[in-house]
């Protein structure tokens, strides 16, 4: 079923990012294997002489690029670099990833919130990677963020959706899409994440380093579809003590 | 003399002539002259000077 963000009918609810990719050349096979319509790409300074490949090259123009701020470590150097990314192919959508701690890559929500605010006035389509905090969520709500973009867990640990108790509010109480980002290492990760109600979920480490990327996209595509075909037909609470499943006989008395 | 994503280089009349000079594919990079964007369509008339620090950039896998 399709969903908007930023203005923009997706049917895909998985967004992928492409660091640490074995090659580039894989790209254009997973966008066809999971129908994913939103790409992350960071921007860094080019060498001619580097002769790497382009990624542009590998990405079909009916993909959305989003421009990820990683690097800065500060607003202003956030916009910067979001407006160097815009600049090169004219996007307007914006991942806000701003990290001050190098050993956990946590996010930095103060200066996210500024830098939110700044690139929205000036009509960027902003999506906020942070650390998951209600209050943080909802000021970025009310500054215009396309999106919030809370952590299952840090980037690149793998670990899953661990920051539960504190997406949850976050899913039930703002009102502009959220994106599940970082820590998703397995496709049961991207299911979890979704059947607590996110709307799309962003994964790379996961599919990037997989032996098979493009296998390993698909199979957390799956996931991710699972996931919130679960949540939208009523997943039921826990229970403490057993429900029969089949009716109880009493013949046998 | 300039500074070209941070190497010493000599400086040239425009920025256009030194993007040509280095050989960039102008479709993936975009141009910072002292922190400012400058647009592809001023590159031309972009003058150069003494001491600038260009940062020319482009997109790379990235999460």
């Amino acid at each position: 079923m399709e969903f908007e963000i930023a203005g923009k009918k997706l049917k895909s609810r998985l967004f992928i990012g492409t660091g640490k990719l074995p090659t580039y050349k894989v790209i254009p096979e997973i966008i066809k294997k999971t129908g994913v319509e939103v790409l992350t790409v960071a921007v860094r300074r080019i060498n001619p002489e580097a002769k790497i490949e382009n990624i542009l090259d590998y990405i079909p123009d009916n993909i959305t690029i989003m421009v990820n701020t990683s690097g800065a470590r500060n607003a202003e150097e956030a916009i910067k670099i979001a407006k160097a990314g815009s600049e090169i192919i004219g996007t307007k959508w914006i991942k806000i990833e701003i990290e001050a701690d190098t050993r956990y890559l946590a996010p930095d929500n103060e200066e996210t919130v500024k830098a939110t605010e700044i690139l929205v006035k000036q009509g960027f389509f902003v999506f906020p990677y942070i650390t998951p905090d209600l209050i943080t969520a909802k000021k970025l709500e009310k500054s215009g963020a396309a999106a919030v973009m809370p952590l299952g867990s840090f980037i690149g640990t793998n670990k899953g959706i661990t920051c539960k108790t504190l997406l949850r509010p976050i899913i039930e109480e703002v009102n502009i899409p959220v994106i599940i980002d970082a820590g998703i290492g397995r496709p049961s990760h991207a299911a979890e994440a979704m059947e607590l109600g996110a709307d799309a979920v962003l994964v790379n480490t996961a599919i990037a380093i997989a032996k098979n990327p493009v296998n390993m996209a698909i199979a957390i595509d799956m996931a991710v579809k699972a996931g919130r075909l679960a949540f939208e037909n009523g997943i039921l609470a826990e229970r403490e003590y057993a429900e029969p499943s089949s009716p109880l006989t009493d013949f046998l008395k | 003399m300039i500074f070209v994503n941070g190497k010493k280089e000599k400086n040239y009349d425009n920025l256009e002539e030194l993007i040509n000079a280095f050989n960039y594919n102008k479709k993936n990079i975009a141009v910072l002259v002292n922190d400012k964007i400058v647009k592809k369509e001023d590159w031309k008339d972009f003058k150069i000077n003494d001491n600038d620090r260009i940062e020319i950039v482009g997109f790379v896998g990235g999460g």
